[in-house]
Parts: structure tokens; sequence; C-alpha cells
């Protein structure tokens, strides 16, 4: 019956039937998933390119998933349990009716994975949340366990062997870090990536003067010890991610401590003097046109210094002060106490503080635009960046 | 420095190629020109241009029109070699950034027209592989789309909605956030 009632697509007169190829490069060109979601209502050739698998990994590559809400990092595990901890963009922003597309789509009580109440979320990238189990419950400490909370799905990683945690204390090894190691940039790789659904994890470990890496990737499902490096006490550390190294940033130090993830190999690199670094934070970001960006708050800003991205010869003499960017205030006119978040990609995100609530912001490192995201409830101390394609441009990510 | 450049591009301008449209009309452009097509410089490579390049698939309309751009740009690719090589000075930074504006002023002026140019346009592009008349063209497709409804799409091109009511209506629900 359907079918019968298609109309052949015979356009009018004079106007020349683009191809699928054509179609496709024209819509690689629109900026926004809605975009390319009315158009795909247009007719079946619109629907059928932008459907095909191999377009929207080619949309992808090209546009960076947008940034649909905060994951509640659950700093210490305590939040009541089964709560549900995204919080969506909030209108004006333009992404608030797809964020709330996803809240409704996904599972974000991760009540699919078996024992559900038993884990908290530690970190997100590329559409996967990284859970290790709370404090208080009586799995083992190192235990991991990976999902896709829009395509419910997970996976439980291998504990790491204990011949590679045998020297270090385990009350030490409660106090590990796990984080997603976030998809190559390089666009064959991303692509090859997301056939194959494969990630990585870190889990680094302070342990006296030492700073432990393990490293576990999901094709061959096995850990490693990386290595370490030993640099006396490191105080409260960040972790920031770019040009395929982690870094740490050390409160109120000169330098950070960065991890390369290709060849897996600690280094220390220096921070421009006077450069900020406080207990507000700062972050270690891709500036653009192959340079590497620090950014710290100053007063009534945020400060961003820049240094050519050379690998493993970086040298504080390089950075230079690029930019400052202008922290809006309060519409009651009143300045937010500020602190940076958590930089993913292109994105920073910031809290703003004000003694009755707080907000999200969010800083687009292209375009230098800080927008507010969502209110943030006072249990909130601590929070990923979500961003990711709305459904259905979000294909499994395990 | 400067005048060896130049010299150079007498050189190039002197190879003439012949260019056959559809219907039979013929165009003569410099080497320069002609080779903003891969297309076309792939047959310059291997030596099959003599008696001319049939382009059976561009008319004479279109085929004036890409040469037109071609040309422009053709001549701003040897203006920025040139500039480049020497001289780094404000001055000249000057200059290349008023070619630019220039530049730009013509992509608009000449993205003036009908729909059906348009696409005609789109398609040459594709055939003779000029990247950046594809690009302008197919961007200038998608920043038409953005922000409109599919009924508004399906208007501006003429579309016939071809798909079942049952399609539709689960496209709708799938992307519901798109269109609230």
């Amino acid at each position: 019956m359907a079918a019968a009632r298609r109309i052949p697509s015979a356009p009018a007169a004079a106007q020349p039937v683009l191809p699928d190829e054509i179609l496709e490069e024209i819509f690689l060109r629109l900026d926004a998933a809605a975009d390319l979601a009315r158009a795909s209502a247009a007719c079946t050739s619109f629907l059928r390119v932008v459907s095909a698998r191999r377009f929207l990994r080619r949309f992808r590559s090209l546009h960076p998933a947008p940034v649909l809400g905060v994951l509640d990092g659950d700093w210490f595990g305590i939040t009541h349990p089964a709560a549900d901890l995204f919080v969506p963009v909030e209108p004006p922003h333009l992404s608030a009716s797809a964020a709330r597309a996803l809240a409704r789509a996904a599972d974000f009580t991760f009540s699919f994975i078996p024992d559900a109440r038993s884990w908290w979320p530690r970190d997100y990238r590329d559409g996967r949340v990284l859970l290790s189990p709370r404090v208080d419950k009586a799995i083992a400490s190192d235990d991991l366990v990976v999902c896709d909370p829009l395509h419910r799905r997970y996976v439980r990683i291998p504990p790491i062997p204990d011949d590679l945690t045998a020297p270090i204390p385990p009350a030490v090894m409660q106090n590990f870090q796990p984080y997603l190691v976030p998809a190559s940039e390089d666009e064959d790789d991303k692509l090859k990536d997301e056939e194959q659904a494969s990630f990585r994890i870190i889990c680094a470990v302070q342990w006296g003067n030492k700073f432990i890496a393990f490293f576990f990737s999901s094709v061959n499902q096995k850990w490693e010890l990386v290595t370490y490096h030993s640099l006396g006490y490191f105080g409260h550390l960040r972790r920031c991610y770019a040009h395929g190294c982690f870094f740490w940033v050390v409160d109120s130090e000169r330098n950070a401590l960065m991890l390369d993830t290709r060849g897996m190999k600690f280094s220390i690199i220096d921070l421009p003097p006077n450069n900020g670094t406080s207990s507000k934070g700062a972050a270690i970001v891709e500036a653009g046109e192959g340079r590497l960006g620090l950014l710290t708050l100053g007063d009534g800003a945020i400060d961003l210094s820049c240094m050519i991205w050379r690998n493993n010869s970086v040298g504080a003499e390089g950075w230079q002060h690029c930019k400052m960017i202008p922290l809006t205030k309060d519409c009651d006119g009143s300045n937010y106490d500020w602190l940076i978040m958590d930089a993913a990609g292109r994105y920073l995100s910031l809290m703003a503080l004000r003694s009755d609530s707080s907000k999200c912001f969010v800083l687009d490192l292209k375009t230098m635009l800080l927008k507010r995201l969502c209110a943030l409830n006072d249990m909130v101390v601590h929070f990923h960046l979500y961003a990711s394609f709305p459904s259905p441009f979000a294909p499994p990510s395990l | 420095m400067a005048s060896a450049g130049s010299g150079d591009e007498k050189a190039a301008a002197a190879a003439m190629i012949t260019l056959i449209s559809s219907d039979n009309e013929k165009f003569e452009v410099t080497e320069a020109t002609a080779t903003l097509s891969q297309t076309i410089r792939h047959m310059i490579e291997d030596g099959c241009t003599d008696g001319g390049v049939p382009l059976p698939n561009v008319t004479s309309k279109i085929l004036a029109r890409v040469i037109e751009y071609c040309k422009k740009h053709a001549t701003a690719a040897a203006g920025e070699e040139g500039s480049s090589s020497s001289f780094s000075d404000a001055a000249f930074l000057e200059v290349d950034r008023a070619f630019l504006e220039e530049l730009e002023e013509f992509d608009d002026a000449f993205l003036e027209v009908d729909r059906a140019t348009l696409f005609d346009l789109i398609l040459a592009a594709n055939y003779l592989d000029i990247k950046g008349l594809l690009n302008l063209t197919c961007q200038k497709v998608a920043d038409s789309v953005k922000g409109k409804t599919p009924e508004q799409i399906r208007e501006m091109y003429n579309i016939v909605n071809d798909l079942t009511p049952e399609e539709e209506a689960e496209i709708r629900r799938e992307t519901q956030w798109a269109f609230e």
C-alpha cells in the first residue's frame, strides 16, 4: 500500500538532478545535526544520502560533536544512588532540544549494568562513560566498566593483573584515577576506530613520589604497566588532553607532567612563569594552528598562553600570552566565582559559583565564545562535559 | 626576482588550450586557467589536448561561467605565489588582503544565479574536478538549507515529497529534537 502511494520524483523542468555524491558534498557543509535531520525529511534521495553510514562517518569527522550537557562526576561517589547524573543543556542554548532528547533516550542511571548502584562515573569521552565501584562497595577497587548510555551497552574491563600492581599498597590503589583516552584526531584512525569501536583506558596512581600509569587497550584486552615518573609530591592533579598527550597540571607549579599516549612515555614540560595555575584550575588545550595552549583564570578573564607544539622539545621561553577572554557577570551585574572544570576537545567547561547557586559555562576554543549551558544543583562539585551527536546520528560506541 | 616570476607567467600564458562545449562552441583559454580543472590538467599531462578538449557534459552557457571563475582564480593563484616568494612585509600583506577581499566579492557576485544555473555549475565543477568551484557552489546550496523546514526545502528546490507517510512519521519521531 505504502509503495503504491509513491510518486516518481520527477523534478520540475529545467532543474538538473544532483547525483548522490554531490548531495553528500552539500550535506557535509551543513553545520548542525538539526539541519541534517530536517533535510533528510525532505525526500527519499536526501534520506538515503543522510542515512548512509559512510556519509555519517564523514560528517562526524568534519564536525565536532555538540555539547549536550554535563555528567555529574559525583567526585566522592556519594550522590544518592540511581540518581540521573545527566544535566542537559538549557534554552536558549541551540542544543537544548537535542539535549532533552538525549536525556529521554539514554539511561544515565546505568540501570542496564548489573548492580547499577555500585558504580559511579569517572570519565566521559566519545559516547562512552567509564565507571568504577563506589568506595563503600565490596567490589575489587580496580574493577572498571565502560558503557554507552544511549545504546544501553556495557563491557567489563578485566582487572589489572596482580603482578603489575604487586608493588603498590592496596590502600594507594584505591585512589587511582581512570581516564578514557580520547579517539585519535587523525581522520583515518577515527574512521577505523568507529568501525571497530575500540577504546583505550589509562589508570594513574600516585604512590609516594612516584606517578604510575596502567594502560588498557580494548583491542588486545591487556593491561600494561607503562612506566613511572618520579617528581616529588604532586598535590592536587588535574588531567588535560591535547595533541595525543595527557597532561597533569600541578597546582601552583611551573611545570606539568606529560604522558604521550603513542609512545607511552612520561616527560615534564615547563609552564610559563607566573602562570596563575591555582586551585581554581588550569587547562592545557589544543589552541589551533598546531599550538599548545594554557588556560588560567585571571582577574575577570580567562588568560590564554600559547606555544608552538613540537613533541618533547618544549621550554618555558616558547610561551606567549595570546588572549584574554572576558568572563560574564551574573544578570544582576555581580561577579561569579569561577572554576575551570574539564577540557574536552575544542571545549572548556567552567563552573560559575554564587553563594546560592552554580552554573555551568562552556568556552568554545575555536570561536572563543563563552556560553551558559545549564544550572547545577548544589550537590554537583565535579562534572564531565558531555559532547555527543544526537540520536540517530550517534552510532553505538561499544 | 619579480621579473623572473612574471617571465614564467608569460611562458605559461603562451600555451593556449581550446575547450569545446556540448553545443560545439570553442573557447580559447590559457593553460594556467584550464589547469584549475584537475580533469583537464590530467589530459594535458597525457598530451591529449591537440585539436581541443571536448566537454560533452557542459553547455557553452555554463562553460563560459566556469571559465570566468577559473580566469579570476588562476590570476589569484599566480598573485599569491609571486607575493609569498620574496615579500612578506606589511605593505604586501595589505595588497594580499585587498586582493582576497576582491576575490570574495567576485565569488559572491558569481553566485548570484538562478537555481538551475547553480546546479549546472555544481555538475560542471564536479565533472571538471575544480575543487574551489565545487566547494563554493555546494556551500551556497548548504547555506540556503540551514534552518529551513523540510517543506521549505522542498519548495525552494522543487522537490517532490516521495516519502511514504509512514517513513516521514518515523523520521519525525526519530529527530523530533530538530523540529522543536
